[in-house]
């Protein structure tokens, strides 16, 4: 085969932090006009490498062996000068969180125009258009105004592609992109994907794309790069990876892959109950704004969800559903419309009466800041234990063995602080706590979202297991439809506060009656390749 | 990720530096055989030597044994004196942020107005309402450090309030006084004590600047502020009268500052 010679090489590349080894002994080379993917979970090393190649290593990094070359020039050697010229020019850098990787300070324009005033002897006029024509390459709807915006008036998605538009001013070689759109809503990444995509063929350049998303190397990438632990687990070009994979560690990750998981239909017994467990009826919900105006977030949203089942709400960030989440704990009272829990209505009582929400609990969404960093997770799991229950120490830690058996944890755990243990496992706690107080209803928020794949597939195993112990009845909050798909018996999609299509799981993946959910469905990523619906 | 991090040589000097005023406080006579009170007249105003390290002042006193018992009036009064501003500041902010927005308003409104008091004006009024002596005189400093405090722990608690976790434990079924004691505290306790350590340099400073006005101690008593102000007159010929209670005292609080810092970014280590 006669490739073009690579834009990158990396050969046999070891990085160590201190002692500790990051990347051991990796080779890759990235070809023009191709994709590359670099796939692995949290801290296998996937980061340190596309840092490495732009020369940007913390201090505590040193590259032990190996050598990066770019067209042709080695990049260990080049001196900081040198890579100051490369940057930028020869590498455009597409960075993980549009969020915080603009200067909130400086209007738009002068971010884009200084990539042109450092590598560029173009005037002020004459950066002024190129930054706008920039700007309408990346597809930003109104450029011109766009130009004298600040970060803060822009969505996330536009913010990633001011950052596009940075990174290929210069039409550089290679484009790194770092978790371009993992913080991005599932409508506005595939956007952003097409973008890049549109882009490389436009100037025949090379990108690295670093994911731990698969489904999104399945769809974008050519070459894919698996690593587990620093090193490559596999390598290979995309079909053949993917339809054969070798290594066992990739196969695993693609099974543990919700977007690569045909649905399998809950097989459980629900005994039709005379009362389904939770009931919302036509709930509308206001906040006050700054003025004192009141502003409808969610109108007439209704469901039900029967005993020992799962129902789904999906939406996108600032849909609404964390603010039905919260009005479902009775953190905040609904302006109309009623929550009934096993048929008792729930705001029916004194205002912050939180006897009828005993019932349900709430798991939240990221692992760490959920639970009080100063308490071992003995006295996490034992705080509602104290709460609810009028009994002695003997009985609560035995109760906390029980519980930490029922979420899979060793004892061994008890005496440690939530930052000393895993993602996982905080998230094992958190579960641990919510059921300590012997709810019927468990409310999970994002639950499995900031958990690396292989993860989020244990956990998902383990909620379909308490459920079908102990006749748990689920509401999963999530953005995330892939991960949905798997575990509901019924769905409501939110958008913009309002209940865009709610039935039963199997009818909406099939025929969704919205056009909402239909761009929702296609945005999926791996959607194409899986065709498990 | 370790519970406790080996501290760095600095932070290790600085806990020496505490550890040897906390022996001259506890047992003076261990470091020194001197009297702080009585002078040898002959022997006045002679430049550091190997008999005198710090030389003598006017009456023949020798310095150095005057800074070490000086520790024990000035080191305490500094400490009751950010205790004070700690307990006095944390009961109003926590009210203030425990409370309804309009108690919060109200009480904020006052910890703004008393920060814009230069706090030196602010303890000088207390110490001459009150009267002169070495406890009113930390009293006076602790009221005039209590708006910084309230600020910082009102801020604390508000964010704490506000805090992933606390909303779990309210869903769990903690009660307000369970919140407070389970989750408030304890995550207020090291920034708090980080700052106080901070404001304990401070108030050393502000204390012997009262010693030097001469709204503390009386003379003769050893208190590091006073020494410098009888310094002052010998400032053209004797030097070290001045320079070396003033170098304790910049040591002692640069020692503290640094223990702050090194406690504060133990306390950030954690996510």
């Amino acid at each position: 085969m006669t490739s073009p010679a690579p834009v990158l090489d990396v050969n046999d590349l070891a990085i160590f932090y201190g002692d500790r080894i990051a990347v051991n002994g990796i080779s890759f080379t990235a070809l023009p006009g191709k994709t590359t993917a670099l796939i692995g979970e949290s801290g296998s090393g996937k980061s340190t490498i596309a840092k490495a190649v732009i020369r940007l290593l913390p201090p505590s990094a040193r590259i032990d062996r190996g050598s990066i070359t770019l067209n042709g020039q080695s990049l260990l050697a080049a001196s900081s000068r040198t890579l100051n010229t490369i940057r930028g020019r020869q590498i455009g850098f597409i960075p993980q969180d549009p969020g915080s990787s603009l200067d909130p300070c400086i209007p738009i324009g002068r971010q884009v125009g200084e990539i042109l005033r450092l590598h560029t002897s173009e005037g002020r006029q004459e950066r002024r258009d190129h930054a706008l024509t920039l700007l309408e390459k990346v597809g930003l709807p109104d450029p011109g105004r766009c130009f004298s915006q600040f970060p803060h008036e822009l969505s996330g998605g536009m913010k990633q592609r001011v950052l596009i538009a940075i990174a290929v001013a210069l039409a550089p070689g290679l484009i790194i992109a770092d978790e371009p759109t993992s913080a991005l809503d599932v409508t506005v990444q595939r956007q952003i994907l097409d973008l890049l995509d549109r882009l490389r063929e436009e100037n025949g350049c090379s990108v690295l794309m670093i994911t731990h998303d698969l489904a999104i190397a399945r769809d974008r990438a050519h070459d894919v790069v698996v690593m587990q632990h620093g090193v490559v687990a596999e390598r290979g070009l995309s079909d053949s990876l993917f339809s054969a994979p070798h290594s066992p560690y990739t196969r695993r990750l693609l099974r543990d892959s919700p977007a690569f998981h045909p649905r399998i239909p809950p097989a459980r017994k629900v005994a039709p109950a005379q009362v389904p467990a939770l009931e919302v009826s036509n709930l509308t919900i206001t906040h006050r704004t700054h003025g004192g105006r009141t502003s409808p977030t969610v109108r007439n949203v209704s469901f039900t969800v029967q005993r020992g089942t799962t129902h789904g709400i999906i939406g996108e960030s600032g849909s609404g559903k964390t603010t039905i989440l919260r009005c479902l704990m009775g953190l905040i009272a609904p302006i109309s419309g009623s929550v009934r829990i096993h048929g008792a209505d729930a705001f029916g009582g004194r205002p912050g009466d939180r006897g009828p929400f005993r019932s349900m609990q709430l798991v939240y969404q990221n692992p760490w800041s959920s639970l009080d960093p100063r308490l071992t997770v003995r006295r996490i799991i034992e705080e509602p234990l104290r709460n609810h229950f009028d009994e002695n120490r003997s009985w609560r830690l035995q109760r906390i063995h029980t519980l930490l058996e029922r979420v899979h944890l060793k004892p061994d755990i008890l005496e440690r602080y939530p930052s000393d243990i895993s993602g996982g496992q905080c998230q094992r706690v958190a579960l641990a706590r919510a059921l300590a107080a012997e709810p019927d209803i468990l409310v999970l928020d994002e639950f499995v979202s900031a958990l690396d794949v292989t993860v989020q597939a244990r956990i998902l195993e383990l909620l379909t297991e308490l459920q079908n112990d102990l006749g748990l009845t689920f509401v999963f909050v999530s953005h995330d439809l892939a991960v949905v798909r798997q575990i509901s018996d019924t769905l409501s999609i939110i958008r913009h506060g309002q209940q865009e299509e709610y039935g039963r799981a199997e009818s909406i993946f099939s025929h969704p009656a919205s056009d909402y959910t239909r761009t929702l469905l296609q945005a999926i990523p791996g959607k194409s390749a899986s065709d498990c619906l | 990720m370790k519970r406790f991090s080996i501290p760095s040589p600095l932070s290790v000097l600085s806990a020496i530096v505490i550890g040897i005023c906390v022996v001259a406080i506890l047992w003076p006579s261990a470091l020194t055989s001197g009297d702080p009170a009585t002078g040898v007249a002959p022997e006045h105003l002679l430049p550091p030597d190997s008999a005198h390290w710090c030389g003598t002042d006017q009456l023949g006193r020798d310095v150095l044994t005057r800074i070490i018992y000086g520790a024990r009036e000035t080191l305490p009064a500094a400490f009751v004196a950010t205790m004070t501003g700690i307990v006095l500041g944390s009961v109003i902010g926590g009210f203030a942020a425990l409370s309804g927005p309009a108690v919060d308003t109200l009480l904020s409104g006052v910890i703004d107005v008393l920060l814009a008091i230069p706090e030196l004006l602010l303890a000088l009024t207390v110490v001459i309402l009150t009267g002169f002596g070495p406890v009113h005189a930390a009293l006076a400093v602790g009221i005039s450090q209590t708006a910084g405090f309230a600020r910082i722990v009102r801020n604390l608690v508000r964010t704490l309030r506000s805090q992933t976790y606390v909303e779990a434990a309210r869903l769990s079924g903690t009660g307000f006084w369970g919140i407070v004691g389970w989750h408030i505290l304890p995550n207020t306790f090291r920034p708090l004590l980080g700052m106080g350590i901070l404001r304990y340099a401070t108030a050393i400073l502000s204390l012997a600047t009262l010693g030097f006005l001469g709204y503390s101690a009386p003379p003769p008593t050893p208190e590091w502020g006073l020494m410098i102000s009888e310094g002052r007159d010998y400032l053209a010929t004797a030097w070290w009268m001045t320079t070396f209670p003033g170098l304790a005292l910049l040591t002692v609080a640069l020692a503290a500052n640094r223990l702050s810092q090194a406690m504060t970014n133990a306390g950030e280590e954690r996510p």
